[in-house]
């Protein structure tokens, strides 16, 4: 016994003190790792730069990451950039002196409702809210505005995500300023009573509602486009619904890269944002199976990835969705934790 | 005892266990508590002790009857479900939930406490096998006498009674704690929310993590509250039924019920193991949209050449974890054990570290552990051994004190007496007389941190784990390789303990 | 003088008095029998003696040297030079060590010489008659088997007092015989004191120099045999 032990422990102290190696450069990543990973390894090859990426899980909806900036600030910096899948919590540190400016020539062409006035993040490669519809069970074109998710003959056919994380819970943050608080309100209100009745399925994220609609157990839900495309992609009888378009129009939420503050390598840091913010990246995001929306109207996408100017998007001000987020995450906590 | 044995293991329990716990504690002001019980909460909360009560209940009426079962009577194949029986407890909950919300309508609270129910029901299956080894035989033959095999039951239940208690209590704090079930079950039909889903949103919602602490507070209460009466039941020895004249009693015979009892069993087992499992199996070969070996043969292959690394950092996180807990646990545990009234009130502190959420454990680790001078060890596979060492620590030093208990004090007094030193007794008496109590233990801790990802998805080394790449593998509907993948992990989950259940002379002490 | 003194000792267990006050002297290589029925704080005695047990106030001597005072202890048990065979079949025996390993342990935990354990695990061997039975493990023995390896162990060490806790209680009428008549010899032998809680004095009357009666942890009755 004695002996094993001991082997054991020697086997385990060559293992792990084989992961401790300094890197040149540390991105925490919530953009899914099965996209973003390939591309952090690519930088480092071609610049020779050692990278060391961290990433979230999906079900934890960026909230993990941010977490642990926030923890590791206060204590140890590790992270020089945080890519993020979204925007409000990006916005949300760079309001609590989290991030530091840059302001990347890659960025100069990203129009400038995706650009930070300070410089301290930048948004690229967006993904949209939308409706995502089984064709065998509703008609698309019958689907017009947000508020048919509470039309009563849909009642118990449709779904989206719990909004107190994620892309939902910015949305939600996002109607407050584009709907006002009146209407946002009655929005948010009645989703809520829906889902205490079960007219309304309270999904445990986006990619949930994508496989309850493609499986037929709902009709149509919110959803974003990333996880609509993996439905497409597998032969599902799905379309994509963007509602509204006549209205406060589709919620485009980019993904958004900033520095941090206190990180240990703002060099390498700022040669990772320019080379991630370059149009051929959006372009290859396009392309990915996420199917991101390029932000700059100018960069090639497939023709099934929406372009920027061919729906209306909601005009959003990040800036206050960002400094919102929290507040309104509790007030939707009051109202969907029941 | 060895004092400066007992005192290096306190000092590493405290670093391990309770320092990301108190660094996280300090956080909360009295700010913070005001408003942490509103009328909705305080709802939460008792939806979430209802929810733990059912699906302690239900452990107990399946898990009584199924323990006495394999335990003491003579069904098929006894021997063979006694080992099964610890498959659902292996299988993450929502692996479980998923299989079923695809199997059944079943929805909402009634499903929830079901399938929570159904996965800690083998706590209590085996806790109540062993309590009915340990009846004596002539307790039985005397109830057999006197009125048959129903005399024996109404005997022998109250004497089984404690241990299947002591074990309903750590189904009810599982229960409690999980909030993927209830989430995932209630996607369809009324939402029904539960505390652990306050604890999550309010990590989001807070912008000091004081509050966040604060809201999780009542959630540890609940917990706290039903880890008392086990450790009350622990302290009567009520769990320990062994007199020094011991007589194995024999296999009953059920004679017309075999049958029927056998059916009941497996009828268990599948709905709680066989069915997630096979469930599993079916969407790696491509589930619903066609089923067939060569899809699952691909499946199996991208498991194998995407997944594999991440096997491989598990399997050393889990087997890290459990090196390091092993010896500490069991240092403490025989303390515990050995200092009567003192061990007793030290008891609630060994269990601090399971008592509080997940989360709020991987937070005070990334804050104990993220400096300067233990940077290296933060952003090292260290990382993920340390914090599951931690975490589990409980169930190690709970193992141990029990088996403890069990020992014959005086083989330790004679070694005493014969001049052996507190560590020559600790190592050379002691630790093999607890030989299947330290892998009991070891493998608990193992199969714990193989399924953990709430608190180690907040250290840097939980990137490399497996149950990372499935979680992120299920966002994108990869259903095939991710149910290869979760079928790999179940298997190297299982493996270990199938092997020794299967071939080692001694039989597993896993439980504390 | 005495080998063991026992001076208005006390003992409390579970907040109840189990034994004492009570005064004893054991004079150097006697044979003193222990009766009393069941409860009467017989093995609580032998406990107290060898340190196993603390006792709320007095004093246990040995050999003149204050072992312990009250509560406190100046000698640990395992100084004190005591060899104890517990009650019950090899009760106390280690169930993963051999006969063999078992003496060997002992040896060791005293630091004999290495080159010198294995005579001495011999003469053990040879006194306890366990020829044959070395490689065997506790529960490979019979009931008699195991009394003598415990009381192999016992002597291992050594000691200078012998205490006995109802040695032959398992063992059949020939074996018990047997049994006391070897211990005596062992006693004579080596000019140990020794101490024999037994229910059944009239079996070893014959050995012993004198009895003490416990009744309700008061010595009820000491004479000479």
């Amino acid at each position: 016994m004695r002996h094993f032990l001991v082997s054991g422990f020697a086997a385990l102290l060559l293992l792990l003190s084989a992961c401790s190696k300094d890197p040149d450069l540390v991105v925490y990543c919530s953009l899914d790792q099965e996209f973003s990973e390939e591309l952090i390894q690519r930088f480092g090859r071609e610049t020779g730069l050692s990278v060391r990426a961290e990433f979230d899980i999906e079900a934890n909806k960026n909230v993990g990451l941010a977490m642990r900036i926030r923890e590791e600030a206060a204590s140890r910096p590790r992270c020089d950039v945080f890519w993020s899948n979204e925007c409000a919590q990006v916005v949300s540190m760079a309001e609590d002196g989290l991030l530091q400016p840059y302001d990347s020539p890659s960025a100069r062409d990203i129009p400038a409702e995706f650009r930070d006035v300070q410089h301290r993040w930048t948004g690229f490669a967006a993904r949209g809210r939308v409706f995502i519809v089984n064709t065998k069970l509703a008609d698309p074109a019958k689907i017009h505005s947000m508020w048919d998710l509470f039309d009563p003959q849909w009642k118990g056919q449709v779904a989206m995500a719990r909004p107190l994380a994620g892309t939902t819970n910015t949305h939600m943050t996002a109607l407050y300023l584009t709907l006002g608080e009146e209407e946002a309100r009655r929005y948010v209100d009645t989703a809520a009573k829906m889902a205490r009745e079960g007219s309304l399925n309270l999904a445990t994220g986006n990619a949930h509602v994508m496989r309850l609609v493609r499986d037929g157990q709902a009709a149509f839900g919110w959803t974003d486009t990333d996880d609509f495309n993996v439905a497409r992609e597998a032969g599902f009888p799905v379309v994509a619904v963007y509602p509204d378009r006549d209205g406060v129009g589709t919620l485009l939420i980019p993904n958004s890269i900033a520095i941090l503050k206190s990180a240990p390598h703002t060099d390498a840091a700022r040669r990772f944002v320019d080379w991630i913010l370059r149009p051929e990246i959006e372009a290859e995001l396009a392309r990915s199976k996420s199917a991101q929306v390029p932000v700059r109207a100018s960069v090639p996408r497939p023709a099934h990835v929406i372009g920027a100017d061919e729906l209306t998007a909601m005009k959003v001000d990040w800036l206050e969705v960002g400094r919102t987020v929290q507040k309104r995450t509790a007030e939707l906590q009051e109202l969907f934790l029941k | 005892m060895s004092r400066p044995l007992v005192v290096a293991a306190i000092l590493a329990f405290v670093i391990l266990g309770i320092a990301p716990v108190a660094v996280m504690l300090a956080r909360v002001d009295a700010a913070d508590l005001a408003g942490v019980l509103s009328a909705r909460s305080t709802a939460l909360l008792g939806r979430t002790a209802l929810l733990g009560a059912g699906s302690a209940l239900t452990a107990l009426v399946v898990g009584i009857p199924f323990g006495f079962l394999v335990a003491r009577t003579d069904i098929p194949g006894a021997a063979l479900w006694r080992v099964a029986s610890v498959l659902p407890i292996l299988l993450p909950p929502l692996i479980v939930a998923v299989s079923w919300a695809g199997m059944t309508p079943l929805r909402g609270g009634l499903a929830t406490t079901l399938v929570l129910g159904l996965c800690t029901f083998p706590l209590v299956a085996l806790y109540v096998a062993r309590a009915c080894e340990r009846i004596d035989a002539r307790q039985e033959e005397a109830a057999l006498l006197a009125g048959g095999l129903s005399a024996v039951l109404r005997v022998e239940l109250p004497l089984v009674l404690p241990s299947a208690l002591f074990a309903a209590c750590f189904a009810f704090v599982l229960s409690i704690n999980d909030f993927a079930v209830p989430d995932y079950v209630s996607s369809i039909g009324p939402k029904w929310n539960v505390y652990a889903d306050e604890v999550f949103a309010s990590w989001r919602s807070a912008q000091q993590s004081g509050p966040a602490v604060a809201a999780a507070l009542p959630l540890v209460a609940l917990t706290a509250l039903a880890l008392w009466p086990a450790l009350a039941l622990r302290r009567r020895n009520t769990l320990t039924s062994f007199s020094g004249d011991f007589r194995t009693p024999a296999v009953l015979r059920l004679g017309a019920w075999r049958w029927p009892a056998l059916m009941f069993v497996l009828a268990v087992l599948g709905i709680a193991a066989f069915a997630p499992i096979g469930r599993l199996v079916f969407e790696s070969g491509g589930g619903p949209r066609g089923f067939s070996f060569e899809k699952m043969q691909s499946a199996f292959a991208a498991a194998f050449e995407r997944g594999s690394s991440n096997i491989a950092s598990s399997l050393t996180f889990a087997v890290g974890a459990a090196l390091i807990a092993v010896p500490i646990g069991l240092v403490l545990g025989h303390a515990l054990e050995r200092s009567g009234r003192l061990g007793r009130y030290l008891a609630p502190v060994a269990l601090v570290p399971i008592a509080v959420p997940a989360i709020l454990f991987g937070i005070g680790g990334i804050a104990v552990w993220n400096r300067p001078s233990t940077g290296a060890l933060y952003d090292s596979g260290w990382m993920a051994v340390v914090l599951f060492a931690g975490r589990f620590l409980p169930f190690v030093v709970l193992a141990f004190a029990a088996a403890t208990a069990m020992i014959d004090p005086r083989i330790e007094e004679s070694a005493r007496l014969a001049g052996a030193g507190p560590t020559k007794r600790l190592v050379r008496i002691v630790t093999p007389a607890l030989g299947p109590t330290v892998i009991g233990s070891a493998l608990v801790v193992f199969v714990l941190s193989m399924r953990e990802l709430d608190a180690a998805i907040l250290v840097p080394a939980a990137n490399s784990c497996v149950l990372f790449r499935i979680y992120n593998a299920v966002h994108f509907g990869r259903d095939d390789y991710v149910a290869a993948l979760s079928l790999l992990v179940v298997f190297f989950v299982v493996a270990p303990g199938l092997l020794w259940t299967l071939f080692a002379r001694r039989r597993l002490e896993v439980l504390p | 003088m005495n080998a063991v003194g026992i001076e208005n000792v006390c003992v409390e267990l579970g907040g109840r008095t189990v034994l004492g006050p009570i005064d004893l002297a054991i004079p150097t290589g006697t044979w003193t029998l222990v009766v009393g029925p069941s409860g009467s704080g017989k093995t609580t005695l032998l406990r107290t003696i060898c340190g196993l047990v603390a006792p709320k106030s007095g004093r246990v001597l040995l050999a003149g040297v204050i072992a312990s005072e009250g509560p406190r202890s100046a000698i640990p048990p395992e100084k004190r030079g005591i060899g104890l065979v517990f009650q019950g079949g090899g009760a106390g025996l280690w169930p993963h060590m051999s006969v063999r390993a078992t003496l060997e342990f002992v040896l060791a935990a005293q630091h004999v010489p290495r080159a010198d354990r294995p005579r001495r695990v011999a003469e053990l061997v040879e006194l306890a008659e366990l020829e044959g039975l070395e490689a065997r493990r506790p529960g490979e023995l019979s009931g008699g088997e195991a009394q003598r390896v415990a009381l192999a162990r016992a002597l291992a060490h050594d000691p200078k007092v012998l205490l006995l806790d109802e040695p032959l209680g398992p063992l059949d009428a020939r074996l018990r015989h047997d049994l006391a008549a070897r211990i005596h010899e062992v006693h004579a032998r080596r000019g140990l004191t020794t101490l024999h809680v037994t229910h059944d004095p009239l079996e070893v009357a014959a050995f012993a120099d004198r009895t003490v009666r416990l009744e309700s942890g008061r010595i009820a009755d000491r004479g000479s045999n």
